[in-house]
């Protein structure tokens, strides 16, 4: 039962945090005011902590709500504060020379993410007998379908696969446990007493296509993947960003300031 | 498998999360914003750096997680340095604006 909870739970707890944080940067980049791009800003902060949290970095995500959203952000708001941009006003969003300085980052953005989704494992066969026949590939799961010719009935084969393992027989299903590169072995002894080895390289390109478990129990459970009080982080990271809202809310409301600084794009300062 | 993600989707976030910090920090004219846009993009770069390290091994993925603590100390500084000279210009410029900065040059 606990199992199946944590199944389901854990990749809904990933896509739940990867949309919060790409939601809130959409929100940082269209905010009219500081104030709102700075809460924004911690809404993306906290949910990374999440991300770390189940990605099994517990510590990297304590300091991303102590050091992040705790410090960087409390200190980001408090200028805000101090140089009176809390009053009602609105800076301008966009303007067509801005605009063009969107061209970058979308143009960088779509080269990345397909650069991401197109990668591939490559083989490097290095076969000079011909003893392998090209191995196929499940990009997503690490796993390499390993076949040697048929070298007679009374033939041996024996697999290394580079990663300490090993095995017999003609045709070997192997599932890598990390990426990186291998160098697999394969030696066959026939009835003739001919011994002949080939290899065959199997390479991970730059990013990792393998899988991780993302359980659930890493953010609750306190016994089976670590400590759980990441949780916990979140909540006191929950009730930071209500202390910032509310102290916004305060300001508004009660403060009596003098007139807001300009934020326009006048000219004459030079 | 049901319970797990591709490493791939999680480079896939931090760069979507990269460029939307580009985006503010090239696009937007206050000063806090452009700053925030800098610490956005540094975040993007950490969740890229935990993401690569989980395919690691153990002992190379602790090498990966230590990387962000710098950048976050970094961070840290760069916020402090930055926002005391945002203080300091903006009390002779009665301005947030970034191009009421460009006299510097001069």
């Amino acid at each position: 039962m606990l199992h199946v909870l944590d199944a389901i739970l854990g990749p809904a707890y990933f896509w739940l945090f990867a949309s919060i944080s790409m939601l809130c940067g959409l929100g940082l980049l269209l905010s009219r005011h500081p104030i709102n791009g700075a809460l924004y800003l911690i809404g993306v902060m906290l949910s990374l902590s999440g991300i770390y949290a189940l990605l099994h970095s517990p510590f990297l995500a304590v300091l991303q709500v102590l050091v992040y959203a705790g410090a960087i952000m409390m200190l980001v708001v408090f200028v805000i504060m101090v140089l009176n941009q809390a009053k009602e006003h609105v800076i301008p969003l966009f303007d067509w020379f801005s605009l063009a300085g969107l061209i970058l980052p979308v143009v960088l953005g779509g080269a990345l993410v397909t650069t991401a989704l197109q990668v591939k494992p490559t083989f490097t066969l290095n076969d000079p007998l011909g003893l392998i026949e090209a191995p196929i590939a499940d990009q997503s799961a690490l796993r390499v379908q390993f076949n040697a010719i048929n070298a007679g009935d009374k033939a041996t084969y024996q697999w290394e696969f580079g990663d300490r393992t090993s095995a017999g027989g003609r045709q070997n299903d192997h599932t890598y446990a990390a990426a990186g590169t291998y160098t697999a072995k394969l030696t066959i002894a026939d009835s003739a007493s001919k011994n002949g080895t080939a290899s065959v390289t199997f390479q991970s390109v730059s990013v990792p296509r393998g899988e991780v478990a993302i359980l659930a129990a890493t953010m609750f459970n306190s016994h089976r993947n670590g400590p759980g009080y990441y949780l916990l982080f979140e909540l006191i990271g929950v009730l930071l960003l209500a202390a910032v809202v509310g102290a916004v809310v305060l300001a508004k409301r009660n403060l009596d300031s003098p007139p807001p600084l300009k934020v326009t794009n006048e000219e004459g300062h030079h | 498998m049901f319970h797990h993600i591709a490493l791939g989707d999680v480079q896939i976030i931090a760069a979507v999360l990269f460029c939307l910090g580009l985006a503010v920090a090239l696009t937007r004219r206050n000063v806090f914003l452009l700053l925030m846009g800098i610490e956005l993009m540094l975040n993007a770069v950490n969740l890229s750096f935990v993401g690569f390290s989980r395919g690691l091994d153990a002992q190379a993925s602790l090498v990966g997680q230590m990387t962000p603590i710098f950048i976050i100390a970094i961070a840290a500084a760069e916020a402090c340095v930055g926002l005391a000279m945002v203080i300091c210009i903006v009390r002779g410029r009665e301005s947030l604006d970034s191009d009421a900065f460009a006299d510097m040059k001069e």
